[in-house]
């Protein structure tokens, strides 16, 4: 895989204010970069720069190649943008509004219908093809909206909130299209408030706030940097007490719960591990070997939000 | 011209996709009163012709002859005054109030293309050029031959008044058009775009009808020659400054909605 997006200390300042704070990125080919943050963190001015609708005040950066300031135009067309205020033009009918960026990306007319009819069918809105923008629905607009940003076939999408403000059922449907345009290849850098969906399809994240990029890897690499110790359920069969006895005396473990004390289910607790993947491992070789009647073994993953809230501190720049 | 015609930029402000511009389609529906209104203007405007009034029937029939062109160009220049910025004004504002202006910055299109495609659409829905172009020549053509042939000593300055005479309605409305889409490029709303190119096109109108170009005969005491070409050619120039200086800002413009 090659390097598709990359960012060397990109900083923004509007006067005194630094809205992005020497931002460094690196993303591969085929990426789902969840970029996630508190507002006013520098998530859109990341964005906007990396589409060239902004100019950093210093730094550079890359896309497919092409840098962001020098080539903006070889920039625009390998990228597809869905701002956070998406916009529509209310006045033409579905099919016009895709017939009208595809012309902008100077797509031959008799290839423009044939991209309409792909492109509605995979936002699923073949059925609105007829109807005028206005008339669709806030979540159908957001489709419509992410089909034009696939007109000319872009390498990268860099969707700012794609799901902010869909209902429920809208926001599940926009993320099944996400999954759908990253097993199409598809490299995508996207914005989110909502921190589940992030975890569900991305495969890297980046927490900036402040302007500053203070955490950023592959998800279960970050997650797993971020927490000093390692939380394990264990749950056995009967009393937990020979598991407790055996388990105080290592160094490894710094704290036990036991099902008592924490919302556990019964004869299970909780260990406080202190090690990384190749100790646990001996640690689950040690308690079968003492003849503990070991019935589940497992470590809690813990969610984003955890990590979120765990390295953001609600500082807003 | 040929790529501007495929331009698709150009095709959405013709209204090839869509109807892009709600503010022209509002007024358009007022179009009968406006034709009305500017008709009587041009009337008013080409009554002051002392001829009309001197007492010799061949005369009036003449002068009325003459004047014909002038009361129509002056009711087609005040139409073309009117129509031009609400359809250059709200062209980029309409956008940004959408949010629909940062995605057509991204396409690969310059910002001057956009700008210029903006400007000859928006310009292309003002039906008023052939009748424009016909009655400019006929009023310019009017001028210069009836200068230069019965002007006595002035009939040496008979081209250069025909040509003011010609361009003058042109000026007034490119200005109006330009005005229009400048302001639209610093203003988010559409309605403040629109307050502000008319706000300008009276502006330019009043000095240039005001006795500014009487007062600068008289101070210059200039003699008739003066007195004939000045209040002529004078408000041609003030609006070949006009549009030059909007079109500079429109380059200024261009540069800075690149990036920013």
């Amino acid at each position: 895989m090659s390097t598709i997006i990359e960012i060397q200390g990109l900083t923004k300042q509007y006067g005194d204010l630094t809205a992005l704070d020497n931002l460094s990125l690196t993303l591969q080919e085929g990426d789902v970069f969840g970029f996630i943050g508190p507002n006013g963190a520098g998530k859109t001015t990341t964005m906007r720069i990396l589409t060239t609708l902004l100019k950093p005040t210093s730094g550079r950066a890359w896309v497919a190649g092409h840098s962001v300031t020098e080539d903006p135009r070889s920039v625009r067309r390998v990228i597809g943008y869905m701002p956070d205020f998406f916009g529509v033009y209310d006045d033409m009918k579905v099919w016009e509004y895709l017939d009208f960026f595809g012309a902008c990306y100077d797509i031959p007319p008799s290839v423009r219908a044939g991209m309409i009819d792909d492109l509605l069918a995979l936002v699923d809105l073949g059925h609105k093809k007829e109807a005028y923008v206005e008339s669709l629905s806030r979540g159908m607009k957001q489709r419509l909206c992410l089909a034009r940003t696939l007109t000319h076939d872009p390498q990268v999408l860099i969707l700012d909130e794609p799901a902010s403000g869909l209902d429920p059922r809208a926001r599940i449907e926009m993320r099944e299209l996400l999954r759908e345009l990253k097993n199409m290849g598809k490299t995508i850098f996207f914005s989110s408030h909502i921190l589940s969906e992030v975890a569900d399809i991305c495969t890297s994240i980046g927490i900036i706030e402040a302007g500053k990029l203070i955490a950023h890897g592959d998800m279960a690499e970050m997650k797993r940097q971020l927490r000093a110790h390692r939380l394990i359920q264990m749950r056995v069969l009967g009393d937990t007490a020979p598991l407790q006895a055996f388990l105080l005396g290592r160094a490894d473990i710094y704290n036990i719960v036991t099902h008592s004390e924490a919302d556990l289910p019964p004869e299970t607790i909780r260990v406080d591990f202190g090690g990384d993947d190749a100790a646990l491992s001996r640690l689950l070789a040690d308690v079968v070997e003492q003849g503990i009647p070991l019935l589940g073994f497992q470590e809690e993953t813990g969610d984003l939000e955890d990590v979120f809230l765990h390295v953001t501190q609600g500082i807003v720049s | 011209m040929q790529a501007l015609r495929a331009n698709p930029v150009y095709l959405r402000e013709k209204g090839h996709w869509g109807s892009p511009n709600p503010f022209y389609a509002s007024l358009t529906r007022y179009s009968p009163f406006m034709v009305i209104g500017a008709v009587l203007l041009g009337l008013c405007a080409g009554s002051a012709n002392p001829t009309l009034f001197s007492g010799n029937d061949d005369l009036v029939v003449a002068a009325c002859f003459l004047c014909l062109p002038g009361f129509l160009l002056t009711a087609v220049s005040l139409y073309g005054q009117f129509m031009a910025p609400a359809l250059t004004a709200p062209s980029i504002s309409l956008e940004r109030a959408a949010g629909t202006w940062d995605i057509l910055r991204m396409t690969p299109l310059s910002m001057r293309t956009i700008l210029l495609s903006k400007l000859f659409g928006a310009l292309s829905r003002l039906r008023i050029w052939p009748l424009l172009f016909a009655l400019s020549v006929l009023q310019g053509g009017i001028l210069a031959v009836s200068v230069s042939f019965f002007g006595g000593d002035r009939a040496l300055w008979g081209w250069l008044l025909g040509l003011a005479a010609m361009l003058r309605p042109w000026t007034e409305v490119i200005f109006a058009a330009f005005i229009g889409l400048y302001v639209s490029t610093v203003v988010d709303s559409a309605m403040m775009a629109l307050v502000g190119a008319y706000t300008a096109v009276i502006l330019l109108k009043l000095f240039n009808n005001s006795g500014l170009w009487l007062a600068a005969v008289l101070l210059t005491d200039g003699g008739e020659t003066t007195s004939l070409v000045l209040p002529t050619v004078g408000p041609v120039l003030v609006y070949g400054l006009a549009i030059t200086a909007v079109l500079l800002g429109l380059m200024q413009q261009a540069k800075k909605l690149s990036y920013g």
